[in-house]
C-alpha cells in the first residue's frame, strides 16, 4: 500500500505526520501549480472549477508515481452536488489507474478502518490517538498562521515577530507528542499575543471570504495572502480546515454549526446554498461588524454557492457601507490583472477610510 | 517650463500626456500598442520629445495601464498606479461633479462610481472580454468597415437586430447568422452597439448605483453608436471629457505631480526613446512553481526581473553587466 493525497494549502503537513505515527508509506504530490492543472485538464470535464483540476492533477501525478491508495477530506459534502469525490474516482478509473479511494467523510470512517486494518493491521485506538496528535498539529499551523495574518502587519518590530514566528513554526514541527502541542500552542499564543503592536485603527484591515480551497491553497488564490502582508494590511480569516473538520468527523456538532451560519448571516441568506456559500455570508457579516475595512471574496469561475453568497454580498455592501469585492479566480498565470483590482481595491478601502463621510 | 508626463501603456493603446504646472495639458498622443508596448513607448517618447523637449522639462512621470510595470522600468516613473485609480483622478479634476464613469477600453471594461470625488465603488470585467474595444475592433475589421466610421453606420440603423452580446464568440456567430439572412449592415452593427451596453450593464454594472452625471471614456467612448445605445439603455446623457481617450494618461499626470511634491523625478529623460531595451524571459527550475521570470535589458544591462513569486530574481543586485 501507498497512500497518498491531493494538497490544500498546509494540510499536507499534519497528514504526513500521521502517516509517520502509524507506519504507513505515503507519497506526497508536487504542489498544485501548473503541472497539476495540465494533468487535471486532461481528463477533466470541461468547465470543471480550478479547484478540481488541481485536486484532479495532484491524484494523477501520485498515481503516476506509483501510489495505490488516494486519501480525500471531505470531498463528498454539498460541492458539485455531493459528486466531487466521486467523479474524481470515476475519471481516473475510466483512464485506467487502479487505485483505492479512501474518502474521509461521514458514511466512510468503518470502511476505511477495515482497509487500514486490513492492509497494514492498525488497531483503532493507533488510529484514535494519530488522528488526535494530527488535529493537534493542524490547530497549532492553523493558530501560527492566523497570528501571522493578522499581528504581523502591526506590529512594532516585525523583524523579530518574524523571527518569533519561525522559531514556533520550527518547534511545532519537531513536537511529536499532543501533549507537547497542546502545551505549545499555549505558549505560543500567550507570547505572541503580547507582541507590542499599533492601534488596530492604524492598519488597514481586510477580510477574505470564499469557498475552501480557494481561501486556503495559496496557488488557487495568486498568493493574495501574501501580497497583501507585503503591503501591510492586515487579514481576517475565518475559513480554517480546523472550523470544518469536527463538522465531517463529529455529524451531531453540524446542525449547531449551521444554526450558528444561519443566525450570522440573517437576514441576508437564510439556508444553505451549497459549497461555503452560508459561510462565506455569515463571515462578511461577523467580519464587517466591528473588524474589518473591506470584503474580498474569491472564488473559481462556475462556482455557483458562491456566486449566490456574492448577491448577499453585494447587499450587505450597500446596507452596511462596506466595501466588497469579488474575484473570479481561473486560470491566469499572470498576476497583473488581478494585482489591478487589488490595487484599486485598497486605494478605495483606504480613501474611504480617511474620509469615512464621503460614502 | 515645468510639466509632467503621463503614460498609460494599454492593450490596445499606449497614450502619453504632457501636462504643465497649471494642469492644462500641453499635447496628448494616442499610438496602438500592436503588443509591444517596449515600441510603443519609445515611439511615444519620441514624437513627444521632439515636440516638447526644448521646451518643457519634465518634473515628474506617472505610469499606468496593464504594461505599468515594464513602463516604469523604462521611462522612470515617480508613480505607478492602477487604470481605476488614474482614472477615476482625472475624472475627479476634469468634471469634479462626476457621480458614475463608464470606461471601456481595448480589453477592459470597467465602472467607477464616485461620490464627492472619492471612488465608492468599481467593478471591473473578470473573465471575459465580450464587449470591449478589441471585440468591436475585431468586427470592424471583419465587416472591413473602419473603427471610425463604426459608430455613424449604427445611428443609420431604422431596426437595430438583437445580437448575444454574452460571450464574444457567439456573438460573432450570432452576427454572422444575421448576416446571412440579410439583415441590413446598419441593423447589425446597431444591434451590436445594443448587445455590448447590454453586457456591460448586466455584466460589469449590474447591481452598481447608476447615477448622473455620468462620465463616458476610454477608447470607445469615440464610437457614437454605443454612447447612444448608452443614452437609450440608461436614459441619462453621457459626459464625454475633451480627452476622452487619454483620461488614464491624464490622470498619470497628476499622480506624478504629486508624487514629486517633495522630491524629484526618476524620469530617464526624451533620449530614454533610444535606448535599446530588450524583453527575454525564462522559466525558473527552482521549485514546482515553475515562475515565468521576465528580464529587462536597457543597452546589455540589466536593469530590472520580475515574474517570480519567491523574490529570488526580483531581489538580486540587479546592477551585474
Amino acid at each position: 500500500m501507498l497512500l497518498s493525497f491531493p494538497h490544500m494549502g498546509n494540510i499536507h503537513f499534519p497528514l504526513t505526520r500521521v502517516c509517520q505515527v502509524l507506519d504507513i508509506p505515503y507519497l506526497l504530490p508536487s504542489p498544485p501549480g501548473p503541472k497539476a492543472l495540465a494533468l487535471g485538464q486532461e481528463l477533466a470535464p470541461e468547465g470543471s472549477c480550478l479547484p478540481f483540476l488541481l485536486v484532479l492533477g495532484n491524484m494523477r501525478e501520485a498515481l503516476d508515481q506509483g501510489a495505490d491508495t488516494i486519501l480525500m477530506l471531505g470531498g463528498s459534502g454539498p460541492c458539485r452536488f455531493g459528486y466531487f469525490v466521486y467523479l474524481a474516482d470515476k475519471l481516473l478509473k475510466d483512464a485506467g489507474y487502479e487505485f483505492q479511494m479512501l474518502i474521509v467523510d461521514k458514511g466512510h470512517h468503518l470502511e476505511n478502518y477495515t482497509f487500514l486494518k486490513k492492509e497494514r493491521e492498525i488497531k483503532l485506538s493507533q488510529i484514535i490517538s494519530a488522528v488526535q496528535y494530527g488535529w493537534e498539529l493542524l490547530n497549532c499551523q492553523d493558530m501560527v498562521e492566523r497570528m501571522e495574518r493578522e499581528y504581523f502587519p502591526a506590529v512594532c518590530e516585525p523583524l523579530k515577530f518574524k523571527e518569533e514566528l519561525a522559531y514556533y513554526r520550527k518547534r511545532i514541527e519537531e513536537a511529536c507528542s499532543r501533549t507537547d502541542l497542546k502545551s505549545l500552542r499555549k505558549e505560543m499564543v500567550e507570547n505572541l499575543e503580547n507582541t507590542p503592536r499599533r492601534p488596530v485603527e492604524s492598519v488597514l484591515r481586510i477580510g477574505l471570504v470564499g469557498d475552501i480551497y480557494t481561501m486556503l491553497e495559496p496557488q488557487a488564490n495568486q498568493h493574495i495572502e501574501e501580497y497583501l502582508l507585503s503591503k501591510g494590511i492586515c487579514i481576517y480569516k475565518d475559513m480554517a480546515v480546523t472550523k470544518w473538520i469536527p463538522n465531517v468527523f463529529l455529524p451531531w456538532r453540524k446542525s449547531k454549526y449551521k444554526r450558528h451560519l444561519l443566525k450570522e448571516s440573517y437576514p441576508y441568506l437564510c439556508n444553505s446554498v451549497g459549497g461555503f456559500g452560508l459561510e462565506s455570508v455569515a463571515s462578511t457579516c461577523k467580519l464587517g461588524k466591528n473588524e474589518v475595512d473591506g470584503i474580498i471574496q474569491l472564488f473559481p469561475l462556475g462556482c455557483m454557492p458562491e456566486i449566490v453568497a456574492r448577491s448577499a454580498l453585494n447587499k450587505i455592501c450597500k446596507e452596511e457601507r462596506l466595501p466588497v469585492m469579488s474575484i473570479t479566480m481561473d486560470q491566469h498565470q499572470s498576476m497583473t490583472g488581478f494585482q489591478t483590482r487589488l490595487e484599486a481595491f485598497l486605494d478605495l478601502v483606504q480613501n474611504k477610510k480617511e474620509a469615512p463621510s464621503a460614502s | 517650463m515645468k510639466a509632467y508626463l503621463g503614460i498609460d501603456v494599454g492593450s490596445v493603446s499606449t497614450n502619453l500626456v504632457v501636462m504643465d504646472e497649471e494642469e492644462q495639458v500641453l499635447d496628448s498622443i494616442y499610438i496602438r500598442t500592436l503588443g509591444q508596448p517596449v515600441k510603443a513607448v519609445q515611439e511615444g517618447l519620441k514624437i513627444m520629445g521632439q515636440k516638447w523637449g526644448d521646451k518643457t522639462a519634465i518634473n515628474g512621470v506617472g505610469v499606468t495601464g496593464s504594461a505599468r510595470n515594464l513602463t516604469a522600468v523604462l521611462v522612470g516613473a515617480d508613480a505607478v498606479k492602477n487604470e481605476i485609480t488614474a482614472h477615476a483622478v482625472a475624472v475627479s479634476q476634469v468634471v469634479p461633479s462626476a457621480q458614475t464613469i463608464i470606461e471601456i477600453g481595448g480589453q477592459d471594461s470597467k465602472i467607477i462610481v464616485m461620490r464627492d470625488g472619492i471612488v465608492t465603488d468599481f467593478a471591473m470585467n473578470t473573465v471575459c472580454a465580450a464587449g470591449t474595444g478589441s471585440f468591436l475592433d475585431q468586427q470592424a475589421m471583419r465587416l472591413n468597415i473602419p473603427i471610425e466610421e463604426f459608430g455613424e453606420l449604427a445611428l443609420k440603423a431604422h431596426n437595430p437586430v438583437r445580437i448575444a452580446g454574452r460571450c464574444a464568440v457567439f456573438a460573432e456567430s450570432d452576427m454572422i447568422h444575421k448576416q446571412q439572412l440579410g439583415h441590413s449592415l446598419e441593423d447589425i452593427i446597431a444591434g451590436l452597439c445594443e448587445a455590448l451596453v447590454r453586457n456591460y450593464l448586466n455584466n460589469v454594472g449590474k447591481g452598481k448605483d447608476i447615477m448622473p452625471p455620468l462620465v463616458f471614456q476610454g477608447g470607445v467612448a469615440a464610437n457614437i453608436g454605443i454612447k447612444t445605445a448608452f443614452e437609450k439603455a440608461l436614459g441619462h446623457e453621457l459626459i464625454i471629457p475633451k480627452y476622452y481617450d487619454v483620461m488614464g494618461a491624464l490622470g498619470c499626470c497628476y499622480l506624478g505631480k504629486k508624487a514629486t511634491a517633495h522630491s524629484t523625478t526618476k524620469f530617464k529623460g526624451w533620449q530614454a526613446a533610444n535606448f535599446n531595451f530588450r524583453p527575454t524571459s525564462f522559466e525558473c527550475k527552482g521549485c514546482p512553481n515553475l515562475c515565468e521570470v521576465i528580464e529587462i535589458y536597457e543597452n546589455d544591462v540589466l536593469i530590472a526581473r520580475w515574474g517570480d513569486r519567491c523574490g529570488k530574481w526580483s531581489n538580486k543586485s540587479i546592477k551585474v553587466g
